[in-house]
């Protein structure tokens, strides 16, 4: 679960104006931001064609990932705010703790996907304040706020504000293209009502409800899709089962043999040999993921259309990444150039 | 005028293209007879035989990226400006990379940078920015370098070209300001279309070195631009080969390629670019320089050139002439240049000097032929390259041309050609232009080729009855040609590849004139006329022009998804939807190749259409509206019979300079020569 700091959710609950909240909500881009690279880097890893039930549920969570980032994009605009995405600190360190953790939060990785990496790291993301428990998994005490609860709080502070929250939003400058998401995901933020529908739709994607594991489009939250990695077998319905549902479904095995052999939380292009074939793909892939980061900030100041370059930036991404792990790691015999997601602004 | 002028803002650094080579061969667009293996690398066997398969790089993305990019110099109209090693020069700061493409398997002499956007940098805040018109090489040269051991270089590695184009849309910071050399070249464009120069030139290119896989140098400079300029290449006096030189078409005999020169300031200036004249050397490092000819001598020759003008049409008689040694009372001279020699002097300069013009040169050079002289070894000083004869001299501007033809009547386009005489507008120039018969390129053609594919490599410049291109014109008084060209369906002439590549010849009609580089000719990819049925469906109309993309680009299928599975195809309907709607000037655009005709694109993007998202965008985006064919119009009376246009002949060093080497161009080029040398035979 991540533990966020309780004095968050103090800061929203004392937020008398809209921009009190533009700080929280841009805490709230950046940590959906987040979570993104080191999904990307264990989808990354599993090569083209393989592992493909695997890396349909890693690419389904990404893709929630970034619907999230811009939802809280568009609210932020919407609050008369402006998204920060083009810039050296918006990418957390890896590894290092989450944005708005607080001590006792835990290091999130750039690392090859894993069994271990799924269950230890990425589910510890993604667990929600009460999972449900499904075959014998149980549900701990909770302890300090959580994402959910900061969302809740932000929900509840905009109702509390009411119209006045939006008069300064810049609607029109949101990015609700529907090629991309569903328009009863992605939408224009316009008040009250369509704030808190976007929040909750957040939350739910995240964390499914207290009563079951699925979220509004019926798919299993991140934190039990996640799950089925671990167990083997797909989520199913099961009305035998105390909660309903049961890991029963079709076999999901993670083939080791067809992932790539990338050290953890790899050197930045900068400590790789200097003009080596290492360190110039891993150069190329910082720089268009710093490329597609200044498309994004663009896309959410002033020129919603730039999402269609951000696309091409997604794209390119994944061919970039698999240049880099078939470029043999210099330092380590049999070990592929790693994935460095790092501010590299210039291709210099 | 163009990057010669100044201000002037010079860069050096890499750049790195990934060009996809399984369509260096025409016959792999043949979906009848391709096989799995042409995706895969070249064998060569041990007795050297080669099976090309995909050629060297199949999986390439035809990615060009610019790297280590650091302004070198800044020449401000009052000198050198400092502006200290935190300038840089960046690409694509906020898109995917640009792509470099050639127009055609059967022409690969001019590939095309597309989608290309510049940032000029210091340190990671940018100065202005702007994008690239896209533009394809011109003034390639074979043979240019030469390795350590000072043997020359075969091949595309030993090759160079240049890029020039607009750089459009600036955005200017107001760091921008601060620099006198940037504001002036603001100003400049603020006067002129918002629009500046910029040109790229590029060497030891290659697959695996020192500087790293797909790698080679750029050199180039940034510059203003004025309105009427042509875009693709600096107006000003040029430089030519003898058509004799011992190693033409490329070079002359020793060994500078064609160059250009600029005088500006009332004959008191003269800005000489040497970018892509200059041989180069390379150094056991893996650094590259000009070759050490000793010192250069820019001049301007006393003895004039004749031009006359008689019942046959114009003639000239040099002055001077390539390899003829001069005695100091024949020339005078403009400057010297000793220190050219180095990596970092070549960097600096981009390759171009400026000179101020003393009190006697400035007296003749207005007309009289500019030469660079090179110590003769019985003393005095030898023609080492002159200005062409009579100071005269075309050159088309948008020579790459990507025609829809029309499934009744006629379509035109329109090529715009500049003459000059001694750098200045050349009125009442007659031109003549021609369709050479073409046959034999983009294959390999070569002796050592075994499993080759099993199908035949087209001829070009057929059908001739489809093309209406006048045979002579004349320059107005602005020294201009609008070339308009008509043409009707060309019918598939090809088989297996929409439409048909012709290439003109065209150059002045002057009798004894300095000849026109070979691969200067305007090329044009006429497509197919298609009309797009009213429901597409996925076997017979989709599948076809898909799995050839997709047999071509293997990358796309082994690294997101394949292009011949309807699955595939339908899943990524959006993506592909958006891809194929862009304008070409979008690095995202497909295809890559930019080869597909409205028609085309409107029936895929009508197929497209029935799997996307609710929700999702529709329409056909930046495809052109379906050509529309009309009535030829009469042929201009033609007054009489032009004069023959001069060609450089095609020499064994020319075949030397291209040698054997497997990759693309290369072939391409060996096709070319090959060509020319039939044509010159009959």
């Amino acid at each position: 679960m991540l533990k966020i700091d309780p004095k968050l959710i103090e800061q929203i609950e004392a937020a008398s104006e809209p921009e009190d909240l533009h700080d929280l909500v841009q805490k709230a881009i950046e940590l959906e931001h987040a979570t993104i690279p080191t999904y990307l880097a264990a989808y990354f890893t599993l090569k083209p064609g393989t592992n493909q039930p695997v890396a349909e549920i890693l690419r389904s969570v990404i893709v929630q990932e970034m619907l999230h980032m811009a939802i809280a994009s568009n609210l932020l605009i919407a609050l008369g705010g402006y998204p920060v995405i083009d810039r050296p600190g918006f990418i957390p360190k890896y590894p290092g703790p989450l944005p708005m953790q607080i001590g006792g939060g835990f290091d999130v990785p750039i690392e090859r996907c894993s069994v271990r990496l799924v269950e230890t790291i990425f589910m510890r993301i993604e667990e929600p304040e009460a999972p449900i428990p499904i075959q014998g998994l149980r549900a701990g005490p909770v302890e300090y706020r959580t994402i959910g609860e900061f969302y809740h709080a932000l929900d509840m502070r905009l109702k509390w504000m009411g119209h006045r929250a939006f008069r300064k939003g810049r609607f029109n400058e949101e990015m609700v293209d529907n090629t991309w998401f569903p328009a009863d995901q992605l939408f224009r933020i316009v008040d009250q009502k369509t704030a808190s529908e976007a929040i909750q739709l957040i939350v739910r994607q995240g964390e499914g409800t207290r009563h079951s594991p699925l979220d509004p489009e019926e798919e299993p939250a991140h934190y039990y899709r996640f799950e089925q990695i671990v167990k083997g077998r797909r989520l199913i319905r099961d009305s035998k089962a105390p909660s309903g549902f049961v890991f029963g479904g079709a076999p999901i095995v993670l083939d080791e043999t067809n992932i790539w052999n990338m050290v953890p939380n790899p050197l930045p292009p900068s400590a790789l040999p200097a003009g080596s074939a290492a360190q110039r793909a891993s150069m190329i892939f910082a720089f268009g993921y710093t490329a597609l980061l200044r498309a994004l900030h663009e896309t959410f100041n002033g020129q919603p259309d730039a999402i269609k370059r951000a696309m091409g930036l997604m794209y390119q991404l994944r061919l970039t990444a698999q240049t880099v792990l078939q470029t043999p790691d210099p330092g380590r015999p049999g070990a592929s150039t790693g994935l460095s997601f790092v501010y590299q602004p210039t291709m210099t | 005028m163009s990057y010669l002028n100044l201000p002037r803002i010079n860069f050096a650094g890499l750049f790195e293209a990934d060009v996809n080579t399984v369509n260096n061969d025409v016959r792999n667009y043949d979906v009848e007879v391709f096989e799995p293996r042409f995706q895969t690398l070249q064998k060569v066997e041990p007795d050297s035989h080669v099976e090309y398969n995909g050629w060297w790089n199949p999986n390439g993305s035809n990615r060009f990226s610019l790297i280590d990019c650091a302004v070198t110099g800044v020449v401000g109209p009052a000198g050198e400006e400092v502006v200290g090693s935190a300038w840089t020069l960046q690409a694509q700061l906020d898109r995917t990379a640009a792509k470099i493409v050639d127009l055609d398997p059967q022409f690969q002499m001019a590939s095309g940078l597309w989608g290309l956007k510049i940032a000029l940098m210091v340190g990671d805040e940018r100065l202005v920015e702007g994008s690239f018109v896209p533009a394809s090489f011109r003034d390639l040269f074979f043979g240019r370098l030469n390795d350590p051991a000072g043997q020359p270089v075969q091949g595309s590695p030993g090759a160079s070209a240049r890029f020039t184009g607009g750089l459009e849309q600036l955005r200017w910071t107001p760091k921008a300001h601060a620099s006198p050399s940037l504001a002036a070249l603001r100003a400049s464009a603020d006067r002129n279309n918002g629009r500046l120069s910029l040109s790229l030139v590029t060497y030891g290119y290659a697959k695996t070195g020192a500087k790293g896989a797909l790698t080679g140098t750029v050199i180039g400079s940034l510059g203003s631009w004025l309105e009427g300029e042509p875009l693709t290449f600096a107006p000003g006096r040029r430089f030519s080969i003898s058509a004799s030189s011992p190693n033409a078409p490329f070079s002359s005999a020793s060994n500078l390629g064609f160059m250009t020169a600029l005088v500006t300031d009332a004959g008191r200036r003269l800005s000489v670019d040497f970018g892509v004249s200059l041989p180069l050397q390379q150094s056991a490092d893996g650094g590259i320089h000009p070759q050490d000819l000793g010192p250069l001598t820019i001049a301007v020759a006393k003895a004039g050139d004749t031009v006359s003008s008689g019942p046959s049409g114009l003639s000239v008689t040099p002055g001077v002439t390539e390899g003829q040694v001069l005695t100091p009372g024949l020339y005078e001279v403009v400057g010297v240049v000793s220190d050219y020699a180095q990596e970092a002097w070549l960097s600096r300069t981009g390759g171009v000097i400026d000179l101020a013009v003393p009190e006697a040169a400035r007296a003749l050079i207005a007309d009289h032929p500019l030469l660079i002289l090179l110590n003769a070894t019985g003393g005095g000083q030898q023609v080492a390259i002159r200005e062409s004869f009579g100071g005269l001299w075309a050159r088309a501007d948008n020579f790459i041309q990507r025609v829809d033809s029309a499934p009744t009547g006629w379509v035109s386009s329109t090529v715009d050609i500049r003459a000059m005489r001694w750098g200045l507008p050349w009125s009442d120039a007659p031109l003549t232009f021609s369709i050479p018969p073409v046959s034999g390129q983009g294959g390999t053609g070569d002796d050592n080729e075994v499993k080759p594919p099993q199908t035949d490599i087209p001829d070009n410049n057929v059908p001739l009855a489809t093309v209406s291109l006048p045979n002579q014109a004349v320059s107005g008084a602005d020294g201009a040609v609008s070339l308009t060209y008509w043409v009707a369906n060309p019918g598939n002439p090809r088989g297996y590849i929409d439409g048909q590549v012709y290439q003109f010849a065209y150059a002045p009609a002057v009798a004894g004139g300095s000849p026109t580089p070979l691969f200067e000719v305007i090329a044009t990819h006429v497509r197919d006329a298609f009309v797009p049925p009213k429901t597409p469906s996925w076997a017979t109309d989709i599948e076809p022009v898909l799995v050839q993309y997709g047999n071509l680009y293997p990358i796309m299928s082994r690294g997101l998804f394949s292009l011949s599975d309807f699955n595939s195809v339908a899943a990524n309907a959006r993506l592909l939807h958006l891809a194929f709607t862009l304008p070409p000037t979008d690095p995202n655009y497909m295809p890559a190749t930019r080869d597909l005709s409205a028609g085309k694109l409107r029936m895929i993007v009508d197929w497209l259409s029935s799997y996307l998202p609710e929700g999702a965008e529709h329409g056909y985006g930046a495809i052109p509206p379906l050509p529309i064919g009309q009535s030829l119009p009469p042929p201009k009376a033609v007054a009489a019979a032009p004069a023959a246009a001069v060609k450089p002949s095609i020499t064994p060093a020319a075949f030397e300079a291209v040698g054997p080497g497997s990759d693309g161009k290369s072939a391409a080029v060996r096709g070319f020569l090959r060509n020319a040398t039939r044509n010159v035979g009959e």
